[in-house]
C-alpha cells in the first residue's frame, strides 16, 4: 500500500507541469483527476485496509506516516468526486495559474484526510487555506478580493492557534504522531489537556464554518465561481468533516470511545453547533443572493453534521455520515445548478430566476430533490442523517432535547425557503424572457445524476449502510480500530 | 458612532485576551495529577531522542564521530528535517510555491521599469553577486553539517538576484525563473518516487550514507537541499520580479 | 527567575500583542503585521519548548560532541520552526499582494470596507 502516496505526488507533479501545459491544462486536470478517483476505488476495493503506511522509511512515531482505514479511503473518494465535478463545470478558466493552484489544492485536501502526522496535518491545512484563497481570488474583482483576503487573515489566525497547539503536545508528550498522541492523551494534566483541545479546535473552527469563525463562507462563496463554489463545498468541507473525526474522535477521547475527553468541551461545542444552525438559517431566510442562501445553509449543515459527532452514541454518529453524504451530494446539485441558473438569467438574485425550471425541467427538479433531501423529508437521502441524529440526541443527556428541537425548527426554516426558490423556478411564468446563454448539458447530466443517487440512498439506505457501520465502528472503537493499526506490537 | 464603536472593540479585545491569560496562567501552575505544561524538559521522553542517538532503525546501534550511522547527517535539524521528516519539508516548498503564484497572480498589472542606479553599485555589483552566490552555494553544500540548508541559501542566492535588479541589471528572465522552479520541483518529487521504485518507500533517503562530517554523506540530503535552495531562489525572485516591467509574460486567457 | 521563563514569557507576551493587533486594527497592514508578531511569537515558543538549560547545539562536530548528546537541546522544534518561518513567510508575501489588490478595486485598506459595500448593494 505505500504506492498511496501517489495520491498526493502526481497532482503536486502536475502542478509544476501544468506551468508549461498551456491549452492542455484543463484536459490534464481531469486526467489526474479521473486517476486519483479511479485509484482511491482500487484502494478501497483492495481489501487491504486498514492499513499504516510509512513514509520515507521510518517506523511511525519517528517518521511521517499515513493511515488508509474505510472511513478516511471514503471520505477520499467524496473529495475525489467532488474535484471531478468541479472541472466539468469549469466557465472558460485557461490560465496555468487556476489549475496549477487547483493540482496543490486536490494534493493538500487528500492529503488533510491521509495523514497520520499532526505537523503534517498543519502543513496540508495550510496549503488548503492558500489554495482556495488564490482560487477565491481569481476573478481579481471587488468582491472576490475582499473575499480572499478575509479568508486568508482568519485562516492564519485559526492556524498560528494549531501550532501553539502542537507545540504544547510536543512539549509534554514528546511526539508528533496522532495515533501516539491518542494513547498517551490520559497521561496529561487535564487542564493543560484542556489548554490543548481549545487551542486544536480553534484552529479547525474556521475550516469547519462554526458560528463565531464563519463570517467569511458567505463571502467567499459570493466571490468564488461556480466551480470554485463545488471545491470550496465538496473538497474543503468534507475534509473538515473528517477532521473533527479525527482530530477531535480519535485524539481527544475516553478510552477511544468517541467521546470527548473533557464533557464541558463537549457541551460548549455542541452549544456552538447549534448555535451555528439557528444563526445560519434565519440569515439564509432572509437572504435574496442564492449563492448566499446556500452558504448559509452550507453552514447549518455543517453544525447539524458537528452535533451529530459530539452526541457521540452510535446511531447520532451513523446519522451524521448519513448528514455527511447527503449533503455532499445534494449540496454539489444545487452548486452545479445554481451556475448555470446565474449565467441564464444575469443575476445572482433568486426572485430573478422564474420560470427557468419549467425550460428545463429536469435541471428544476434535481434542484428540488436536492433542497428536499437538505430538508430531511422521508424517502430522501438526508432524511437518514437527520433521523438518526434525533434518535442519538433521544438517548443521550436531558440537555440534548434542546438539540432536537433546534434541529425540527431549522428543518422547516430550511423548508420554507427552500420551497420559495422551487416555487420561483417552477409556478411563476415568465414566458416571453431572453435567456443570457443556454444551460450546459453536461452540468444537468450531472445534476441528475447526482438527484437519482440522493433517492437511491433515501428509498434504500442498505445500499451504503455498511461502509457507514464500518466507519462508524471505527470511531466507536478507535483504539483497536486506529491505535493498533499504527502500533501493532503494542 | 464610530469611535463608541472602536472603543468597544478595544474593550472586548483586552477582556478577552486577559480571560486567555488568565487561563494559561491556571493551567501553568496548576498542580493536578499527569504531565504538566511547565514541567522540565526531558529529551528522552520525546522521539527526539532517538534522532539525536540515530538509532530510529534499530535501538541497540551506536555511532561514533567519523563512522557510519543510520542517517550520516551531523547537524541533527538538518538530519530532523530532510530525512526523517522529509515529506513535510518537501510539502514547505510547495506552500512557497503556491504563495509566490497565487501572489504573482492577484497582483496589479502596472510595472515599474529597471533604472539604473548610480556607476558605483553598477560596477560592484558583479563583485558583490559573486560572493552572495559563493556564500548561498556554501550553505546548501553544507547544509547537513552546519547551520543552514536549501531555503537560508535560497533567500541569499535570490537576494543577489534582487541586488541585481535595485542596481539596474535584470540578471534573468522571469521565463527561466519558471522554468528552473518546475523542473526543481519536478526533480524532488522525482528522487521521491525513484525511492519508492528502488527500495518500495517514498521519499526514502536511498543513497549510501557516507561517514558523519564527511562533505560527501547524508545520502541524499545535499542533493535535495542544491535541489530546494534553487526552488526557493527561483520563487523569491520571482516576487521582486514581478514588480518590474519586462517581467513577466502575462497569460492573458 | 530561569531562562526559560524569560523566554516563554516574551514569547507568549508577542502573541498576546499580536492578538491585540489582529482584533482591534482595521488597516489591513497593520492587521498583517500583527501576524507577523503573532508568528515570531510562535516560533520563539516552539524553540523555547526544546530549550534545556546549558544544553548544546544539536550539531555533531567532534568526537568530542558526542559524548555530549544528552546535554543537547531538542532539533525537532527547531526543524517545525523552519517550516513555520516559510509557511509565515508565503502568508506575509501571499496577503501582501492581495493587499495591493485590494487598495485598487476598494481605494482603501480598510477591513470593513467590503462591508459597507454589501450593505450598499442589498439596499
Amino acid at each position: 500500500m505505500n504506492s498511496s502516496l501517489f495520491l498526493i505526488i502526481i497532482p503536486l507533479m502536475g502542478a509544476f507541469i501544468a506551468l508549461f501545459a498551456k491549452k492542455a491544462n484543463r484536459l490534464m486536470a481531469i486526467v489526474i483527476t479521473l486517476f486519483m478517483e479511479i485509484f482511491s476505488i482500487i484502494i478501497y476495493l483492495s481489501g487491504k485496509l486498514p492499513v499504516s503506511v510509512e513514509i520515507g522509511g521510518w517506523q511511525p512515531p519517528y517518521g511521517i506516516n499515513f493511515v488508509l482505514t474505510p472511513l478516511s479511503v471514503g471520505f477520499i473518494i467524496l473529495i475525489n468526486l467532488a474535484a471531478i465535478i468541479s472541472l466539468f463545470i469549469i466557465r472558460g478558466e485557461k490560465s496555468y495559474q487556476f489549475y496549477s493552484t487547483y493540482l496543490v489544492l486536490l494534493a493538500a485536501s487528500n492529503g488533510i484526510v491521509l495523514t497520520g502526522d499532526i505537523f503534517n496535518f498543519y502543513i496540508f491545512s495550510e496549503l488548503t487555506a492558500f489554495g482556495i484563497t488564490a482560487l477565491i481570488a481569481y476573478p481579481k474583482d471587488r468582491k472576490s478580493t475582499g473575499a480572499a483576503i478575509k479568508y486568508l487573515i482568519l485562516a492564519s489566525t485559526a492556524a498560528a492557534f494549531l501550532l501553539i497547539g502542537i507545540g504544547i503536545v510536543y512539549k509534554t508528550l514528546g511526539t508528533l504522531n496522532i495515533a501516539d498522541i491518542a494513547s498517551k492523551i490520559s497521561l496529561l494534566d487535564p487542564l493543560t489537556l484542556e489548554l490543548i483541545i481549545i487551542l486544536m479546535l480553534t484552529g479547525i473552527f474556521v475550516e469547519l464554518e462554526l458560528f463565531p469563525f464563519n463570517m467569511w463562507v458567505p463571502k467567499a462563496y459570493l466571490g468564488g465561481t461556480a466551480s470554485v463554489n463545488v471545491m470550496l463545498h465538496g473538497m474543503l468541507g468534507t475534509a473538515g468533516a473528517y477532521t473533527i473525526t479525527r482530530i477531535l474522535l480519535t485524539m481527544f477521547t475516553v478510552d477511544g470511545s468517541g467521546l470527548l475527553v473533557n464533557v464541558n468541551i463537549a457541551n460548549s461545542v455542541i452549544v456552538i453547533a447549534l448555535l451555528t444552525i439557528l444563526v445560519s438559517e434565519i440569515a439564509a431566510f432572509n437572504e435574496k443572493k442564492i449563492k448566499k442562501v446556500l452558504a448559509f445553509s452550507s453552514m447549518g449543515q455543517m453544525g447539524l453534521i458537528i452535533f451529530g459527532f459530539m452526541i457521540g452514541n452510535e446511531q447520532a454518529i451513523v446519522g451524521a455520515f448519513y448528514l455527511v453524504v447527503a449533503n455532499f451530494v445534494a449540496k454539489t446539485i444545487l452548486f452545479v445548478l445554481t451556475g448555470e441558473f446565474i449565467a441564464m438569467s444575469g443575476s445572482g438574485n433568486w426572485e430573478d430566476m422564474k420560470g427557468i425550471g419549467r425550460k428545463h425541467p429536469v435541471a428544476g427538479l434535481a434542484f428540488v430533490i436536492g433542497s428536499l433531501s437538505l430538508m430531511g423529508v422521508p424517502f430522501f437521502a438526508g432524511f437518514w442523517g437527520k433521523l438518526g441524529l434525533i434518535q442519538g440526541a433521544i438517548n443521550g443527556s436531558a440537555f440534548m432535547v434542546v438539540g432536537i428541537v433546534i434541529v425540527l425548527i431549522t428543518a422547516i426554516i430550511e423548508g420554507i425557503y427552500f420551497l420559495k426558490i422551487a416555487h420561483t423556478l417552477f409556478l411563476e411564468k415568465d414566458s416571453d424572457r431572453e435567456y443570457l446563454s443556454k444551460a450546459r448539458v453536461h452540468s444537468i447530466v450531472i445534476a441528475a445524476i447526482l438527484a437519482l443517487a440522493i433517492i437511491a440512498i433515501g428509498v434504500k439506505p442498505g445500499l451504503i449502510e455498511s461502509n457507514i457501520n464500518s466507519a462508524t465502528d471505527e470511531i466507536l472503537n478507535s483504539t483497536s480500530n486506529y491505535i493498533d493499526i499504527v502500533f501493532p506490537r503494542r | 458612532m464610530k469611535n463608541d464603536k472602536t472603543l468597544l472593540m478595544n474593550i472586548l479585545a483586552i477582556v478577552f485576551l486577559a480571560l486567555l491569560a488568565y487561563f494559561i496562567y491556571a493551567v501553568a501552575t496548576s498542580s493536578d495529577v499527569g504531565i504538566n505544561l511547565m514541567d522540565d524538559n526531558v529529551v528522552e521522553n520525546r522521539v527526539a531522542d532517538r534522532y539525536l542517538n540515530k538509532n530510529v532503525l534499530d535501538e541497540n546501534s551506536q555511532y561514533e564521530w567519523g563512522g557510519k550511522a543510520e542517517d550520516s547527517a551531523a547537524n541533527i535539524v538538518t538530519a530532523v528535517l530532510a530525512d526523517y521528516r522529509l515529506f513535510d519539508t518537501s510539502l514547505e516548498v510547495i506552500v512557497l510555491f503556491v504563495t509566490v503564484m497565487g501572489f504573482g497572480l492577484v497582483l496589479p498589472d502596472e510595472r515599474r521599469k529597471i533604472k539604473e542606479s548610480t556607476q558605483l553599485l553598477f560596477n560592484w555589483l558583479p563583485i558583490l553577486m559573486t560572493f552572495m552566490l559563493l556564500v548561498g552555494g556554501y550553505m546548501f553544500i553544507n547544509g547537513h553539517l552546519s547551520p543552514g540548508g536549501g531555503f537560508p541559501a535560497g533567500a541569499i542566492i535570490s537576494t543577489a538576484i534582487l541586488v541585481g535588479i535595485l542596481a539596474g541589471k535584470q540578471t534573468v528572465s522571469h521565463h527561466t525563473l519558471k522554468i528552473v522552479e518546475a523542473v526543481a520541483g519536478i526533480s524532488i518529487f522525482s528522487l521521491a518516487t525513484l525511492g519508492f521504485i528502488l527500495k518500495g518507500s517514498f521519499f526514502i533517503n536511498f543513497l549510501e550514507g557516507g561517514n558523519i562530517g564527511d562533505v560527501f554523506s547524508a545520502g541524499l540530503i545535499p542533493i535535495l537541499y542544491t535541489l530546494v535552495a534553487f526552488k526557493v531562489s527561483a520563487e523569491l525572485s520571482g516576487v521582486y520580479l514581478e514588480f518590474y516591467k519586462g517581467g513577466e509574460e502575462h497569460d492573458h486567457a | 527567575m530561569t531562562m526559560l521563563n524569560i523566554f516563554l514569557l516574551s514569547s507568549t507576551s508577542l502573541i498576546f500583542i499580536g492578538l491585540y493587533g489582529v482584533l482591534t486594527r482595521k488597516n489591513i497592514v497593520k492587521i498583517l503585521l500583527s501576524l507577523n508578531i503573532i508568528e515570531t511569537g510562535i516560533n520563539l515558543l516552539l524553540v523555547a519548548f526544546g530549550y534545556v538549560e546549558n544544553g548544546e547545539v544539536p550539531i555533531l562536530t567532534s568526537s568530542e560532541s558526542l559524548k555530549n548528546i544528552v546535554n543537547m537541546v531538542d532539533p525537532v522544534p527547531q526543524a517545525l520552526v523552519l517550516t513555520s518561518i516559510v509557511i509565515g513567510l508565503g502568508t506575509t508575501a501571499f496577503a501582501l499582494g492581495l493587499t495591493i489588490r485590494y487598495y485598487k478595486t476598494h481605494g482603501t485598506l480598510s477591513i470593513d470596507a467590503s462591508d459597507e459595500e454589501e450593505v450598499m448593494l442589498n439596499e
